[in-house]
């Protein structure tokens, strides 16, 4: 158990670089140099000077030839040094920081109601596969594929826009109640649950498919169990098991539709952050916003292969086999 | 492609809708300019005849307009008077923009007065070409990738499975805006280049798992002991017994890129401005978000996508289980348990091929 978790940690150090490297190549490939320190930033306050920004590209090594410069940019990065803002000259920790929770914010509450409304679409479809509604579930399910979160958003603005729901924002000005934070949440997070919704339903379909065909569902149901017991008791839990390593990736699903949700619903996250910085050409702000969402997921892998571990102690097992 | 395929395909009515809805869109992509254009598709002006002036760019013609039309002249017109990138003069406009739905423009205006309907139907090129080509190139990528991995395995494996979970585990938008944002500025060219490069993961990954499969086959071991080369092998044996799994993932792929061109375009970093983009359609409606005018543009666009990515995704599953002979009967129960298999070819959800699995 304790080699296998071992061996996990360890095994996240060459994605770890992977996600740093492709960072840092897709800054330095930054073509225009000239254009990209001067820029407009000089026309802003507290933004960076041409020199300021040139001192960034020497620091961070992005002038030193590539392996060097990367060793030397990641030393930074290790240390928890991602520079400042070429636009208003704040530390991007501090900005990562702050944007971060919105996009959390957003999105477990996502996935927590996409894993809630994911069972009751298993369990019908389950219970008589090939039905009428298992078709119908499944079909409806397979469309919300398709569906771009762009066009959601949007007209969820337009069918909020004559009710009394608020459409921009994370709070109205001057009020700090709970429940406005949460007014503010409720379409943004509506966008996101249909996405999260569609995988995991699915999932859950063909897990339970799957291990309603298992031996112990056959033991329970020969023991005279009810198919309700059976169901909810022995194929349920079993079903959920296998559930738990969607979490992690569901996750990068989720902060890339959080790049047009917070966009469309003016929310200050790591899509708006990295949006913004994308347009005025922020460098270092890119750099750390795509270094964080990078290693966010990679997060989120990791804790769903550990729960998982934890939930299942046949995974052990056969780690040792191996 | 194996015998019976296709009658497993068009079994169900669903891919047979999904496919004749793809081949419209094709159509309507193929032949936009002659649905809507304002150049006529054949004209004749003073004893001369152009034949398709709303392909070519006639030097003749340059500035011509209907009202040049002489006593002997005559044009055949495409059904819509309005190109994609028509500009009415500001004298000749009555009201705001973008303008509701009237009987020159049936279904209105952007805010730059070009006609909504064309552009729609000219963003059936530029999507469905996006879409093609991006899911095609990242096929090619992954194709190549995955059946070097699965075939030879060691350090290349290793190599190219790292690459490709690194690849999956970044939010797929946060970098395909960052690749974008860091050009110059982004063509259609640039967007379906940053799609491919990093959408080739998936399809390396089912095509790996299929190449190790059918490495262990007795027929390419027969091959080997036959005294072919390695390349040959691979070439000749394993990469054609590979392809099922790269088709399904085109399939798909496409879907993918469509749905990742047009949130790209919307937020500015897709299809640069004039281009008729679904995306970038929608972004102009985004402008005027709460003007009743501008809610087609919002609307139909969105719809476009719609049918478009589900076109395509309904096609891919219904091929993944045509050409999966484990699906045969499929309403069988039994066949589900075979779920597993399913699921390492499914598109979207990956839950175990993709993330390190607990076991791995």
């Amino acid at each position: 158990m304790r080699t296998l978790l071992l061996q996990r940690l360890l095994g996240t150090i060459p994605t770890f670089l992977g996600i740093t490297f492709i960072a840092f190549a897709l800054v330095r490939a930054a073509p225009g140099h000239a254009l990209a320190l001067e820029g407009d930033g000089g026309l802003r306050q507290g933004a960076a000077t041409a020199a300021e920004r040139r001192e960034y590209r020497r620091l961070m090594g992005l002038d030193d030839p590539f392996l060097p410069g990367y060793a030397r940019w990641l030393t930074h990065v290790v240390r928890g040094d991602l520079g400042d803002s070429f636009r208003d000259g704040r530390p991007v920790r501090v900005l990562l920081a702050e944007a971060l929770p919105v996009t959390l914010l957003l999105s477990l509450p996502a996935l927590f109601l996409g894993y809630l409304l994911a069972i009751p679409i298993g369990l019908i479809s389950a219970a008589r596969p090939g039905g009428l509604l298992d078709r119908f579930l499944s079909s409806a399910v397979f469309l919300l594929y398709s569906l771009p979160v762009q066009w959601v958003a949007l007209l969820l603005v337009v069918a909020a826009s004559g009710s009394g729901l608020p459409i921009q924002g994370l709070r109205t000005e001057g009020v700090s109640a709970a429940s406005d934070l949460f007014a503010h949440l409720v379409l943004p997070i509506a966008c996101l649950t249909y996405g999260s919704l569609a995988v995991l339903s699915r999932h859950l379909r063909s897990s339970m498919l799957e291990v309603m065909g298992q031996d112990y569902v056959r033991t329970a149901r020969a023991k005279g169990l009810s198919e309700t017991a059976v169901v909810l008791r022995h194929a349920l839990p079993n079903s959920l098991l296998s559930m738990i390593t969607l979490f992690g990736l569901t996750f990068p699903a989720l902060a890339s539709g959080a790049v047009i949700v917070e966009r469309v619903f003016g929310l200050p996250g790591m899509g708006k952050l990295t949006f913004d910085a994308v347009l005025g050409r922020d460098m270092p702000v890119l750099m750390g916003a795509i270094t964080l969402a990078g290693l966010m997921t990679m997060l989120g892998l990791l804790v769903s292969d550990l729960l998982y571990l934890a939930a299942d102690p046949r995974v052990s097992l056969r780690g040792r086999r191996t | 492609m194996r015998p019976g395929v296709w009658k497993r395909f068009a079994a169900r009515r669903r891919n047979l809708i999904g496919l004749g809805l793809s081949l419209l869109l094709a159509l309507l992509a193929l032949f936009a300019d002659f649905i809507a254009s304002d150049r006529p598709i054949i004209l004749r002006q003073a004893g001369t005849l152009y034949l398709f002036p709303n392909l070519v760019e006639y030097r003749a013609l340059r500035g011509f307009s209907a009202r040049d039309l002489g006593r002997a002249d005559w044009a055949l017109w495409p059904p819509l008077r309005h190109g994609p990138y028509t500009i009415p003069p500001l004298a000749t406009l009555e009201g705001p923009l973008p303008q509701p739905p009237s009987a020159d423009h049936p279904l209105g205006t952007d805010n730059a007065g070009r006609d909504t309907l064309a552009r729609l139907l000219h963003g059936t090129r530029t999507s469905l070409g996006v879409g093609c080509a991006a899911a095609a190139a990242q096929v090619v990528i992954g194709l190549a990738l995955g059946v070097l991995a699965g075939y030879l395995g060691g350090l290349v494996d290793v190599a190219v499975t790292r690459a490709a979970e690194v690849l999956l585990s970044f939010p797929l938008l946060l970098l395909l805006l960052a690749a974008q944002g860091i050009l110059e500025r982004t063509t259609l060219m640039s967007t379906m280049a940053v799609i491919a490069l990093t959408r080739w993961a998936d399809t390396s990954r089912l095509v790996r798992a299929e190449a190790m499969r059918v490495r262990e086959m007795p027929y390419v071991e027969a091959s080997r002991a036959l005294g072919s080369s390695r390349l040959r092998t691979l070439l000749v044996h394993v990469l054609p017994n590979s392809l099922s799994p790269a088709l399904v993932a085109a399939t798909f792929g496409v879907g993918s890129a469509i749905l990742l061109e047009s949130a790209l375009s919307f937020l500015g970093f897709g299809a640069p401005e004039p281009t008729a983009s679904w995306g970038l359609l929608m972004a102009h409606g985004f402008q005027d978000v709460l003007d009743p005018n501008a809610r087609l543009l919002v609307l139909l666009p969105g719809l476009a996508i719609f049918l478009a990515v589900s076109a395509f995704n309904v096609i891919g599953e219904g091929l993944r289980d045509a050409l999966d002979p484990r699906y045969q009967g499929a309403v069988d129960p039994s066949v589900f348990i075979t779920s597993a298999q399913n699921r390492a070819l499914s598109p979207i959800p990956k839950p175990d091929g993709c993330g390190p699995t607990p076991a791995a």
